[in-house]
């Protein structure tokens, strides 16, 4: 009896070793095993990120996560911002700005711009190891400009004279001045070895051709959206390497409506302000809005 | 060997048990491993980086008194790209200092006065500012207008961005573009020797303003330049003179016309004889007046205004024009019916009114 019942013990003490040690090697060996799952790409991948259409907030907060997921990604070694952007809104543009800018710190950022990268979209991929552009890429429009509600309707109680607008004209001048100061200031900050542009000249907002942008510096190359990848893969020391796309989906520009078995595709019609509400816009933009027809507009 | 084997089964078993979890547990929980960030805040973008002082702001507009009540007409009949708002410093300055301001014509009128009533308003009035019309003057207005001011009227034209000038002065005072003269048939402006460009200034030194504020100074002494020592305008176009017009205020040598993109000293004020002709109109306006000197060239515009000694009988016009200022009738108000379009809208600001 007494011996049964020690070579039931012994056997218990056996499994419980054999248990523990096996907890044990699956614990050494669970990252592994997480990563079968958790990683979604190759062991060394360049990651392709569009950067398409108007900069707005909501695009901005979609292009911050996807980017934020490729910061996190351990596969990920690279990123290629692929942009065709006119810009869009000041405050967007500075988000976006600081999303690469992140994203440059932590690993090497090179810029291909498909056919225009002015103003605000500049603005975001500033600060990239390096811009690639073709000939016929439009590059720079650094500036700012606001657009004005032109009137308070009559019949409005306000609380203080200010209230509702974004003050005197003088005020909207003076906020102009400050987000081109900051919008000058990043790119020397970034580029101010390589531009040849003085900030006087910088500041009139011009856009320059790929080839005119390589001269004076706002860009680096001329090359393909391949010798982009290629330059971001030498960069981060990749041999082989695997090429994953991220999409971003612009939210707010377009809309889709379905009827009678036929889709429609139209452009919000205010895609930098806030439905139903007119404000003071600050814009980072090459070219205007379709629905600044009724606006005062400052800074231009 | 069956012991062995069972306890290798169970190695075997709780192993895969705890590698099936770890890999599972990604997908079943999402995003529990949590995720740490950390902001930014970029060096150029800290206030202390970002902020400016703005051009001073101060001052108040001092018109002298000379003796007697003097009357300024605005010209509002030539569908002219001004709001009554654009001007209320200097009616203010005005009217404060014991004179009166008559707007003539305005949103009643459909069209543009006739000939005879100009001449008539003319004759009513001491002071005679135009600015920004968009509708041109008729050779009799022009003509009018030059025997206003040959007969020591005062005449102020003022002009400001491109959008409003290029025919807006037709008649009254040439205007020339970058390759020359546009507009030379039938003008005034040669013989006031003045003439606007048709594009506006802009200086990108500027550090303090938008780039469209550029700055004048006194290029010659004048009566009318007293006090003054630096305007900031900030809609300016060239004032182009000729023999006879005296240029006086000119912009710093950084200032540049957009159209040719040259840079140089561009004259924005010029006076010929009782004729003023200045190449903007923010300056007037409640959001520039007291920038820089701006305040103290509008009092010595509006001294200009009320220091003539006009011959009451002119500018003719015609065998029932020559009547005494106290014959002709003042400012009609239309009966219920009248025809707004036989009579120009008009609307006198007194300091009583005030």
């Amino acid at each position: 009896m007494s011996t049964d019942t020690d070579a039931t013990g012994r056997s218990l003490a056996t499994y419980g070793i054999v248990v523990v040690a096996a907890v044990l090697i699956g614990t050494v060996l669970a990252p592994y095993a997480w990563g079968v799952l958790a990683d979604d790409g190759p062991s060394n991948a360049v990651a392709v990120v569009d950067i398409s259409g108007s900069i707005t907030t909501d695009y901005v907060d979609s292009l911050r996560d996807t980017l934020r997921d490729v910061r996190s990604n351990e596969s990920i070694k690279a990123v290629v911002l692929r942009v065709d952007s006119p810009g869009g809104s000041a405050a967007a543009s500075e988000s976006l700005y600081m999303a690469v800018d992140k994203t440059a710190q932590e690993m090497p950022v090179v810029a291909t711009v498909d056919g225009v990268s002015a103003s605000g979209s500049y603005y975001g991929i500033v600060p990239s190891d390096r811009i690639f552009v073709k000939p016929a890429s439009m590059v720079g429009s650094v500036g700012v400009y606001a657009t004005v509600p032109t009137t308070i309707p009559d019949g409005y109680v306000r609380s203080g004279p200010d209230k509702g607008t974004r003050g005197t004209v003088d005020d909207v001048r003076h906020t102009v001045e400050q987000l081109k100061r900051a919008f000058l200031d990043t790119v020397y900050a970034h580029r101010g070895g390589t531009i040849s542009l003085d900030r006087e000249q910088l500041a009139y907002g011009n856009v320059y051709t790929g080839t005119e942008s390589v001269s004076n510096g706002l860009a680096d190359e001329i090359g393909s959206r391949d010798s982009a990848i290629a330059s971001a893969a030498e960069q981060a020391g990749l041999d082989q390497y695997a090429i994953v796309e991220r999409e971003t989906q612009q939210t707010g520009i377009i809309l889709l409506s379905q009827s009678n078995g036929t889709t429609t595709v139209r452009t919000r019609n205010d895609p930098f302000g806030y439905r139903g509400v007119e404000t003071t816009n600050y814009l980072m933009l090459w070219g205007q809005p379709a629905n600044a027809s009724g606006q005062e507009v400052i800074g231009r | 060997m069956n012991r062995l084997g069972r306890h290798l089964g169970v190695f075997v078993a709780v192993l895969v048990v705890v590698l099936a979890v770890a890999a599972v547990a990604p997908a079943l929980l999402g995003s529990s491993g949590g995720t740490s960030v950390s902001g930014q805040s970029p060096e150029q973008y800290q206030p202390s980086n970002l902020q400016f002082e703005p051009i001073e702001e101060s001052g108040s507009i001092t018109v002298e008194r000379p003796a007697g009540t003097k009357t300024v007409a605005i010209d509002l009949a030539h569908s002219n790209d001004i709001t009554r708002e654009d001007v209320t410093p200097l009616v203010s300055a005005l009217v404060d200092a014991g004179h009166e301001v008559r707007f003539v014509g305005g949103e009643t009128s459909s069209r543009t006065s006739a000939d005879s009533e100009f001449g008539t308003t003319l004759q009513d009035v001491d002071a005679y500012v135009v600015a920004a019309p968009s509708t041109p003057f008729t050779t009799e207005q022009v003509d009018a207008v030059e025997a206003y001011a040959e007969a020591d009227g005062r005449v102020l034209v003022l002009e400001d961005k491109p959008s409003s000038g290029i025919t807006s002065m037709a008649g009254l005072v040439v205007s020339v573009g970058s390759s020359g003269v546009e507009s030379q048939a039938d003008h005034l402006g040669s013989r006031f020797d003045v003439a606007f460009g048709t594009s506006y200034l802009y200086d990108m030194t500027t550090d303090n303003a938008n780039f469209k504020a550029v700055t004048a100074n006194p290029a010659t002494e004048s009566g009318l330049l007293e006090g003054v020592e630096e305007v900031v305008f900030r809609e300016a176009v060239p004032v182009r003179t000729g023999g006879d017009a005296d240029a006086l205020l000119t912009t710093t040598p950084s200032t540049t016309l957009e159209s040719t993109r040259e840079s140089g000293d561009y004259t924005v004020l010029a006076r010929n004889d009782n004729v003023v002709a200045v190449g903007d109109m923010s300056f007037l306006s409640p959001d520039s007046y007291r920038e820089a000197d701006n305040e103290v060239l509008i009092g010595n515009l509006a001294t200009f205004l009320v220091s003539g000694e006009k011959d009451p009988n002119a500018p003719s016009t015609g065998p029932s024009g020559d009547r005494s200022p106290s014959e002709r009738p003042g400012p009609t108000t239309p009966e219920p019916g009248d025809n707004a379009t036989e009579q120009p809208a008009s609307e006198t600001l007194r300091a009583a009114a005030t």
